[in-house]
């Protein structure tokens, strides 16, 4: 085994080793638990990008040990361009937020678990893009949602935080299990959980199999990225998850939705067999699109409203997947990342208001532009990067989306109003800005300055969003070279 | 030996970086310094322009790519013509302008200014239709954010909104034409886009043409899609209202200019230019007549002269749509400066104008007219001069437009509008009642049916195995007390029985045994003493005496041998 294959491994096993220190250490405080967690986490980030030469000359980088050989099962995880797209995004979430949780105050009690958690939730995600084996993937897979529903049950708002991350665990468990049932059909076809051997043999099934398979696939993991109508679980989640958790949520989880839909039906069955679905995965993504922005126009939680823009940019990003075409795919990876990049910042903003007015209601909050304008600054960037302003990032990736939608030759009526339903997403923008920077009602309680540990963060994450809007070159090459990854150099 | 500096793209960078520049400065000098600050910034910029109009048309590669298509600017004398001829109205208004009024502007005032001066010089020149529109879309920002003023005036933030989605809309408009042409075209190259859009299936060049058409309403501030410009009118300064004013439709009227050959490229998009603009026209000056609508003099004058404009490329020829191109500025130029210095002499030119433009347009253009359309041109121009007279009789209050009577205030509109009571219908409807309470009424609904499981089957199930139970009982009961308690009684019974039957026999047998030994002893020792008689009656043997000595004897030899 090379030396780079090693190191793969460590993305994994090195976040692990942090987990135990955090058990182990009990007496830890809330900085030595998040300096733990973050150099853990540090490792899944530094580790890719130290392979990064070697994986633009192998394109692709695996690692496989057994683990129960008489099942055929291994410890195998691949890193391919797909993966380092989703993998980096992820873990930039999760760094982001775990720097953001040292201002915030969740996380102060029992902060070992506390970040032992969070470096899990990312452990499940890291995984899951890595994971060359089917049986490793769900593993992986359920690992992030029991992380996710242990911290917001354990350090959730409110008292309904039982209720929800139940209904969050049994909804999202529904959609694994879907997945579960498609793995295992794959398992028992071909007697490998090996997830390169199944991608080489899963075009042979019969092609009621496939569709069936597709179909069970793609529900599955709609249920994660939020896609209306099986997006119930999102808003409550949202609301009640621990700021940070609420990051990593909407900026990285979402994500993985996506990853599943390319790494599995997409990967697994050729062309005919998708193209079926794409319309109504089209539909899907523009019904979602336009729903959730006018739930976050209703909405009067500020949490609630920017976790419905959550639904409605998924429904961007399957709108572009349902395209089936080069530039409606690679957008919607761009989409990804940058959808992360704004949500994350936009939470953290969020964060601040509630923190800074102890308020969460939108009425009750108001006049905050002429007394914060650093965090005035970041909402705005933030809100007009998520409604496709250019040259912010979304815009690049939204037209990509759009342009895939005419590629598509699907229906330029569908393609149209999927651009123009767009602006909506400019309407509750806007609203969520007017109520709460502008105006002179301003909650009874109100810190005088933003708190320097929670702007940090926030600032980074706007100046890194305006940056990836400028120069989109290295995302969309990867982009590209994640389809061809996924396609095998169809596209 | 070959010249290493393109002087063109130096000219370029220079015309586009200096007001760059000027917003730097801007934010960094004392107030007073603004307007000089702006007034050598578009001196700058006019020298470089000049220099690129002498530098020639010519395409520029920079080098640069966005989105893998490589960056282009298209240096042409209509878009420098039309770039300067609305800087140099910006210069007029900042000099003449009263010093206390641009003193009162702020430097985020003046930076939108600047900032609005190289996003529309990047719209004018730009060879990549997707930088041209990013570069129109920041100006419309720009242009939204000028009625922009304070934090604390909610009113401010409405009007930017409206203003903002309405130029967005167009910018959404343009956006779906451009991308539509390329799948096309494969290009983002304007020139061969057009040269590609003229070619494209029917069914898709009609909604490339409905694209356009949208947005050039929206841009050109026809009526009713430029009540956004109406609204900036109103509320912004007027030195930053020629952002709205003049740069905006003048990139307006330059997209038409270039994308005439896509109007032109079938009869039914020239009939739907033709007659929307006509009708638009008429329709305005009838509901202004029956006052349904109150437009500022600027904007609906404005809406009337670009919707010729529209009329006219049917007929366009060539050079001459650039000449009525430059009118219309000019016109616009004139109603703007007539807005701030609102002197009569000036009011007759702007009322007259119209009708020299459209003379002279026809006069030279006249063989492109077929003569219904010449009539219909002039019947109507000469309607817009007799009713903007007429509005002349009446004119509109000094200064800024009022709100209208009856109408709700701004203030207290929500944001977003109609949109807002169908999002809360349906947030009520089908994500709270539907989504939201789907699960908990879902858990309800199974938390009723295992309650009622529990009291109806569970229940009964209990209930069946209580009787079964109790059966079992009264069974046993039963059997206890009707075979066990028998099989007891049986066996007590045959214990009585063998006890009476032991009894009976013992006293039988032993009463009997008792009374047969005591007649047996009685016999007996009657016998043995008759025997005993007997005995002593009867005389000793002595010759039998000595047999046991003999055996006495045999013994003691036995053990002695």
């Amino acid at each position: 085994m090379k030396p780079y294959q090693i190191l793969l491994s460590g993305i994994t096993i090195l976040p692990v080793i942090g987990v135990i220190i955090l058990l182990v250490w009990r007496k830890a405080t809330k900085i030595q638990a998040a300096i733990v967690g973050i150099v853990s986490e540090s490792f899944a980030l530094v580790i890719p990008l130290v392979l990064l030469s070697t994986l633009r000359k192998e394109g692709a980088i695996f690692f496989s040990v057994p683990w129960i050989p008489n099942m055929n099962i291994s410890f195998s995880l691949e890193l391919n361009w797909l993966a380092l797209t989703f993998l980096l995004t992820e873990v930039l979430a999760t760094l982001a937020a775990m720097i953001y949780s040292l201002g915030d105050q969740d996380g102060d009690k029992h902060s070992h678990y506390y970040y032992a958690l969070l470096l899990l939730f990312s452990l499940g995600m890291s995984g899951t893009t890595l994971s060359n084996d089917v049986f490793l993937f769900y593993i992986f897979w359920e690992l992030m949602l029991i992380a996710s529903v242990l911290l917001i049950l354990a350090w959730g708002h409110g008292e309904l935080r039982f209720r929800v991350s139940l209904k969050y665990f049994i909804i999202t468990h529904l959609g694994s299990l879907m997945v579960l049932v498609c793995l295992i059909t794959l398992y028992v076809n071909f007697g490998t959980a090996n997830l390169s051997e199944l991608i080489l043999h899963a075009s042979t099934l019969p092609r009621n199999t496939q569709i069936f398979l597709t179909t069970f696939f793609l529900i599955g993991f709609c249920v994660k990225m939020a896609i209306f109508p099986l997006h119930i679980w999102l808003p409550d989640a949202h609301t009640v998850a621990p700021m940070p958790v609420t990051i990593i949520l909407a900026a990285a989880m979402l994500a993985m939705g996506t990853f599943g839909v390319l790494r599995f039906p997409y990967s697994l069955f050729p062309l005919e067999t998708i193209q079926p679905f794409a319309i109504w995965l089209m539909i899907a993504g523009l019904v979602s699109e336009v729903y959730g922005a006018l739930m976050a126009l209703a909405e009067q939680e500020i949490k609630r409203i920017i976790a419905y823009s959550s639904v409605s940019q998924m429904g961007y990003i399957l709108f572009g997947l349902g395209t089936l075409t080069a530039r409606g795919m690679q957008g919607a990876i761009m989409h990804v990342v940058y959808h992360a990049i704004v949500k994350a910042m936009l939470f953290m903003v969020v964060g601040i208001i509630i923190t800074v007015t102890k308020e969460r209601d939108i009425r009750n909050v108001g006049g905050l532009g002429g007394k914060l304008p650093i965090l005035t600054a970041c909402a705005a960037i933030g809100l007009l990067g998520i409604s496709g302003m250019p040259p912010l990032g979304i815009f690049n990736s939204e037209w990509m989306i759009f342009a895939g939608g005419f590629d598509s030759g699907v229906s330029i009526a569908l393609t149209v109003i999927t651009l123009i339903g767009s602006l909506l997403t400019l309407v509750y923008a806007l609203r969520f800005f007017g109520k709460i920077f502008f105006g002179d009602q301003q909650p009874a309680e109100i810190m005088e300055q933003s708190p320097r540990a929670l702007l940090v963060p926030t600032v980074a994450l706007t100046v890194f969003l305006v940056i990836e809007g400028l120069l989109p070159g290295p995302l969309l090459a990867w982009a590209a070279q994640g389809l061809s990854t996924v396609f095998g150099g169809v596209f | 030996m070959p010249s290493v500096i393109n002087f063109s793209l130096v000219a370029l960078i220079f015309v586009f970086t200096i007001p760059l520049g000027a917003t730097v400065l801007t934010l960094l000098c004392r107030p007073e310094h603004h307007r000089r600050v702006c007034l050598a910034g578009i001196g700058v910029v006019m020298i470089g322009l000049l220099a690129l109009f002498l530098g020639g048309e010519a395409d520029i590669l920079t080098g640069l790519t966005f989105m893998g298509e490589p960056i282009i600017f298209s240096i042409s004398n209509t878009a420098i013509l039309l770039y300067a001829s609305t800087l140099l109205p910006l210069g007029y208004l900042v000099w003449r302008n009263p010093p206390d009024e641009t003193l009162a502007m702020t430097p985020y005032q003046w930076s939108l200014l600047h900032l609005s001066l190289s996003a529309g010089f990047v719209a004018f020149i730009s060879g990549q239709f997707m930088i041209r529109y990013i570069a129109l879309d920041v100006v419309g920002l720009l242009a939204a954010m000028t009625v922009l003023t304070s934090f604390s005036v909610t009113s401010g933030l409405k009007q930017f909104i409206i203003i903002f989605q309405i130029l967005r809309l167009g910018d959404l408009s343009l956006l779906a034409s451009i991308l539509l042409i390329n799948h096309f075209s494969g290009t983002l190259e304007i020139g061969p886009m057009i040269a590609a859009a003229a070619e494209m299936p029917p069914n898709a060049r009609l909604w490339v043409f409905l694209g356009f058409l949208m947005a050039l309403w929206i841009k050109m501030a026809v009526w009713p899609f430029g009540i956004w410009q109406e609204k900036v009118h109103r509320h912004a300064p007027s030195v930053t209202f020629w952002i709205s004013g003049l740069m905006i439709p003048a990139l307006g009227y330059y997209l038409l200019y270039r994308i005439t050959p896509i109007i032109n490229s079938a009869a039914i998009f020239q009939r739907i230019s033709l007659f929307s603009a006509l009708a638009l026209v008429v329709l305005m000056i009838l509901l202004n007549t029956i006052k349904q609508i109150r437009y500022a003099r600027f904007s609906q004058l404005g809406g009337v002269m670009s919707c010729f404009l529209l009329a006219a490329i049917p007929f366009s020829n060539g050079k001459l749509l650039v000449y009525y191109l430059m009118g219309l500025l000019l016109h616009r130029w004139l109603m703007l400066l007539e807005d701030e210095v609102q002197k009569p002499a000036l009011r007759v030119l702007t009322v007259l104008f119209p009708l020299l433009l459209n003379s002279l347009w026809l006069g030279f253009n006249y063989s492109g007219f077929p003569p219904a359309v010449s009539l219909g041109w002039m019947v109507v121009t000469v309607l817009v001069v007799a009713w903007d007279l007429y509005l002349q009789y009446k004119p509109e209050p000094k200064g800024r437009f009022p709100e209208q009577v009856g109408q709700v205030r701004l203030e207290d509109q929500p944001y977003g509008g109609f949109l807002v009571n169908i999002a809360e219908w349906l947030n009520n409807e089908l994500e709270l009642a539907v989504f939201t309470q789907g699960p908990v009424k879902f858990a309800e609904f199974f938390e009723g049916l295992a309650g009622w499981v529990y009291r109806n089957v569970e229940g009964q199930i209990e209930k069946l195995w209580i009787s079964i139970g109790r059966l079992l009982v009264a069974l046993s009961e039963g059997t206890l007390s009707n075979v066990e308690g028998r099989i007891e009684k049986l066996w007590i019974s045959i214990g009585n029985l063998l006890v009476a039957l032991s009894e009976g026999t013992l006293r039988k047998v032993e009463e009997d045994a008792t009374r047969s030994t005591t007649a047996v002893m009685g016999n007996a020792l009657n016998s043995l003493a008759d025997y005993e008689k007997n005995v002593l009656k009867k005389s000793l043997r002595w010759d039998l005496a000595w047999i046991p000595f003999l055996l006495v004897m045999i013994l003691v030899m036995l053990f002695v041998l």
